[in-house]
């Protein structure tokens, strides 16, 4: 409940952060490319938003207006969503990695990250497959020591009992969320 | 109080992922219909099988939200580590700890408000956590050192040592930020693929200190009783 609140508060604050930038995204064939593909692809201008309930209007009854239940994972996943931007990006990025290469040249960054393979799982393009795997089976020992093996590294009568079970709460909240 | 500590890794994933879903598929038929409560159930249950794809989709691509989260949520972890080396070091003495659990989570308030509103520092937020690290590690040494009386008597002493030691060796690829090789394994990758096998060794120093400390508390009633 706690984890899950805290989740959802940073996620907020998540929402007004800026873009990094890196060489690979500041070149100029990467900025013509994208430009170019967003312009031969009608890419929307503005991304869309949920529709807020608060900011109605006067003399409107909310309470008749039928609306969507807001469902958090829904939103989460149409976030994760590759969009008409991302897929230019993306297809720009194979394009100036693959002339990097040819060329003998080291490979550059785009926004703060390598250049990864996209690998499709159910129908979604996964970026960073073993980074994800990774995260999820590291978060497996510390959800087997908290929900089974409590009571031996924080047994009772011992001072730490309750912050070591805190420790592991956090530790499972940080790769498997809302546990 | 006499436990094992190497004795507990045992099939218990196994037996507890078969029990779930036996219960999930076979419940409806086994169980008479005014007391299988069903469709409770379902709503109930909908939340847990969410959770698993979180981690998953958070490394799975690269917006905004998904590298905020798991960037603030491994600070948290980081902090409250050092937290806890401290509350160790001091044997849980409130005077002093709430004190700095008040500025550690003060401190942890700036961070993501100056990442959210400010800039999100893909280096600030690394000095961050590898001061953190280095604070943690030189917490340890002291414990060890000049920890609580009988440190001779600790045999496992250094084991949180070992684990801090192999712990850094795996940053270093966190430091050294290498390519990705076949576009799949890059520095990050292999540091996450690296820490999975340290977390058993961390929880086993804290088993057997938790071993040592609760014999100890045990004969201290002991010796009041025989007084």
């Amino acid at each position: 409940m706690l984890v899950s609140s805290a989740l959802l508060v940073l996620c907020a604050c998540a929402l007004v952060i800026g873009v990094s930038s890196s060489p690979g995204d500041r070149s100029k064939y990467f900025r013509s490319c994208t430009a170019e593909c967003f312009t031969s692809n009608n890419c929307p201008k503005r991304i869309p938003r949920y529709r807020s309930l608060l900011f109605t209007g006067d003399g409107i009854d909310i309470t008749r207006i039928p609306y969507e239940v807001p469902n958090f994972l829904k939103f989460f996943v149409d976030q994760m969503k590759w969009d008409c931007h991302s897929e230019c990006r993306h297809s720009c990025m194979v394009d100036y990695s693959k002339w990097l290469e040819d060329n003998n040249r080291p490979v550059t960054k785009f926004f703060g990250k390598w250049p990864f393979r996209r690998i499709s799982l159910w129908g979604y393009g996964i970026q960073e497959l073993l980074s994800s795997l990774f995260s999820l089976l590291n978060g497996v020992p510390h959800f087997l020591y908290l929900v089974f093996w409590r009571d031996y590294y924080a047994p009772k009568g011992y001072f730490m009992r309750p912050w070591l079970v805190f420790y592991s709460v956090v530790c499972v909240n940080r790769y498997e969320l809302l546990l | 109080m006499n436990y094992c500590c190497e004795c507990i890794h045992g099939p218990v994933l196994a037996f507890s992922i078969r029990s779930t879903a036996q219960h999930t598929t076979y419940s409806f038929f086994t169980i008479p219909a005014p007391y299988n409560h069903y469709h409770n159930r379902t709503i109930a249950q909908s939340q847990p099988h969410h959770s698993w794809i979180w981690s998953t989709i958070f490394h799975a691509r690269d917006v905004k939200i998904s590298e905020a989260c798991d960037y603030f949520f491994a600070t948290s972890q980081v902090l409250y580590s050092v937290w806890v080396a401290l509350f160790r070091l001091f044997r849980g003495r409130f005077f002093i700890l709430f004190p700095t659990g008040g500025f550690f989570l003060l401190f942890y308030g700036h961070y993501i408000w100056s990442m959210t509103n400010v800039l999100f520092d893909y280096g600030y937020h690394m000095k961050i956590n590898l001061t953190a690290g280095i604070v943690h590690l030189l917490v340890w040494v002291l414990w060890i050192f000049w920890g609580d009386g009988h440190e001779k008597q600790r045999r496992y002493r250094w084991k949180c040592l070992q684990f801090l030691g192999l712990l850094m060796l795996a940053a270093l690829c966190e430091v050294f930020d290498f390519p990705p090789y076949f576009g799949l394994l890059d520095a990050h990758a292999t540091w996450h693929g690296l820490t999975i096998f340290l977390v058993p060794l961390w929880y086993y120093f804290w088993c057997e200190d938790a071993k040592y400390e609760v014999t100890l508390n045990v004969n201290k009633e002991s010796r009041k009783k025989i007084d």
